[in-house]
């Protein structure tokens, strides 16, 4: 468990000394600025139908505006995980140090969990400006966020394995783009197809996970898929690095 | 990170350590690739043993789920009573949504019927797009006869066994007749909530629901001569699992002999008299909901008004019977005869809980 902390604190500390960090932190402040902008701009100018239909719930997974900047934000948080070691040679000292798989790749997962939720702190200022103007539902916005966090799970751990397989940062992170493109164009099958298989790629869909979420509803099925898709990207990791360590030995 | 690099050559050492004594042993060396060999088939049988579980896990959340409302207002949690309803499901009943997705209610209705769905693992959804499953359908169209000449205007078929029991979009949405002036425009009362219950109420329940139309006073009668006749309602009504039977109206009496000597079936008790003379102008329709012996649904050509009172206080569940621009509307069905009698402008509540 000391383990963890140590490595995640260790990973927490190279990220946010590095330049890297600021640049994808202003890059998203940016973008979820003007996305939410341009909702509130838009309900300005509209009006609301009232229940859930508000900006929150439209910048919170109503819109592709949402999904399509973490295909490239998370593959660029993650790929230098357990990537980056492997291509400094430093894998080695990690493998050989008296730390288990389970500890690297739990650190890693802790500190890109950090990361996830560092790019979302800024958005509670949303919150906050959504509620000088117009009345705030506390109990959908905590739903998003819960919400958010349950993707995030996913797509760094997604992105962890991706890292953990790949021989480089570039590979690493089209891995992740890939797996998490798949995953979004899997959810877009909901709209295509019918009855069953329609209810299958629901299920998957990070879409339609966000769109419940964002109204104020917590569904059993996203959470555990949300969290059984992490465990076994995690545990998948942890496999790579110990037949990793079986060769290294 | 980069600087980290250096020590790599030190921890080569104990590497080198590890693998001289077992060159120098035969059985060392078996030893080590037997474990490494048993490390891997341990990880790969692991690893599907971790696959299966995370499969498993979400075929079951799949099949049976749970949705939380954490809205404040408590927008999409549904009612005790169709929570009830849906609980107390005990075969399977199969919904229909005959909705287009790009239909403004498609969405709703989808998520209220994920709503029940949550309730009772009983519920099966099947959604077909009317435009997009045009063969399938149509299929389902004549199959539970959905067609009224070209076009159909039901949303939803709940099916219970034989049993169906057809919502139209109408009957999803209300139109507050008092707001149509408002210059706002006029406000939408939704009510696919109360449509769905009753529907799953209408299949579930056993025997069919009881229509009791008043008569006696001039009402429009089952058998009845030239225009004044209801027949073609009851026809109409029987494919939905309704019965219509004709109950003739009398003036309330004043004691249980005069009551009996009225023509009534059952005992007249003091208190059915009490609930009789309830008031002098609801006599029509208190008698309707006082004595069949079985809740009824009464309605009331002559006095829409005082059966929606009566079946608040009494044990029956009011039915709407209006006639809009000379077209008759019995619940939830449009019926296709013309009609003259006035109808209450107030959208009165379609079941009661």
């Amino acid at each position: 468990m000391r383990g963890t902390f140590v490595i995640a604190s260790r990973e927490i500390r190279a990220f946010f000394v590095s330049p890297m960090a600021y640049v994808v932190l202003t890059v998203w402040a940016l973008w979820s600025g003007l996305s939410y902008y341009f909702f509130a701009s838009l309900y300005a100018m509209n009006g609301s139908s009232g229940g859930t239909d508000n900006p929150l719930s439209s910048f919170f997974g109503g819109t592709i505006l949402f999904f399509l900047p973490q295909l490239v934000f998370v593959p660029v948080l993650t790929m230098r995980l357990l990537a980056d070691e492997r291509r400094t040679g430093s894998i080695e000292l990690l493998l050989t140090a008296p730390v288990s798989e389970v500890s690297v790749v739990m650190g890693k997962y802790l500190a890109a969990m950090t990361f996830w939720i560092a790019l979302w702190l800024p958005s509670l200022l949303y919150v906050w400006i959504t509620s000088r103007f117009g009345s705030v539902d506390m109990g959908t916005v905590g739903a998003s966020y819960l919400g958010i966090l349950g993707i995030g799970f996913y797509n760094m751990a997604i992105g962890l394995l991706a890292s953990a397989l790949a021989r480089n940062q570039i590979i690493a992170a089209v891995m992740t783009f890939f797996f998490l493109g798949g995953l979004f164009l899997l959810g877009i099958g909901q709209y295509v197809f019918m009855d069953a298989t329609r209810d299958i790629l629901a299920y998957l869909s990070v879409w339609s996970h966000m769109q419940d979420f964002s109204k104020g509803i917590v569904d059993s099925r996203d959470l555990v898929y949300d969290l059984s898709i992490s465990a076994l990207a995690l545990f998948l990791a942890v496999r790579a690095l110990a037949a990793r360590r079986d060769e290294a030995a | 990170m980069s600087n980290e690099a250096k020590p790599e050559k030190p921890a080569a050492k104990p590497k080198a350590k590890r693998t001289k004594p077992a060159a120098s042993s035969p059985i060392a060396v078996d030893d080590g690739i037997r474990r490494r060999a048993g490390r891997r088939l341990g990880g790969r049988v692991g690893s599907v043993l971790v696959l299966a579980i995370v499969l498993m896990a979400n075929y079951l959340a799949f099949r049976h789920y749970h949705r939380w409302d954490w809205t404040q207002d408590g927008l999409f949690t549904l009612s005790q009573r169709s929570v009830g309803v849906a609980r107390a499901l005990e075969a399977p009943l199969d919904i229909y949504l005959f909705l287009g997705a790009s239909e403004p209610q498609h969405d709703e209705i989808r998520e209220l019927l994920d709503r029940y769905r949550a309730e009772s693992p009983q519920i099966r959804i099947h959604e077909v797009d009317p435009d997009r499953q045009q063969a399938e359908y149509r299929v389902l169209a004549d199959r539970f006869n959905l067609m009224q000449g070209q076009a159909s205007d039901v949303a939803v078929l709940v099916k219970q066994g034989e049993h169906t029991w057809k919502i139209t979009r109408d009957d999803l949405r209300d139109v507050d007749m008092s707001s149509i002036g408002d210059a706002s425009g006029p406000t939408l009362d939704v009510k696919s909530e109360q449509a769905l219950t009753g529907a799953i109420l209408q299949v579930t329940e056993g025997r069919p629901t009881k229509l009791c139309l008043t008569a006696g006073h001039g009402e429009w009668a089952l058998g009845g001569a030239g225009d004044r006749d209801c027949s073609a309602v009851r026809d109409e009504l029987r494919r939905d699992n309704v019965e219509v039977e004709t109950i003739a109206t009398i003036i309330c009496a004043a004691s249980p002999m005069a009551a009996t000597r009225s023509g009534w079936s059952a005992p007249a008790t003091p208190s059915r008299i009490a609930k009789c003379n309830w008031s002098a102008t609801m006599w029509t329709a208190a008698a309707t909901c006082c004595w069949p012996s079985t809740p009824c649904c009464a309605i009331s050509t002559f006095s829409p008004r005082a059966s929606r009172a009566c079946c608040a206080a009494g044990a029956c569940r009011w039915i709407r019977a209006s006639c809009w621009n000379g077209i008759a509307t019995i619940g939830s069905r449009r019926a296709r005869w013309p009609c003259s009698w006035s109808t209450t402008s107030a959208a009165p509540t379609p079941w009661r809980a």
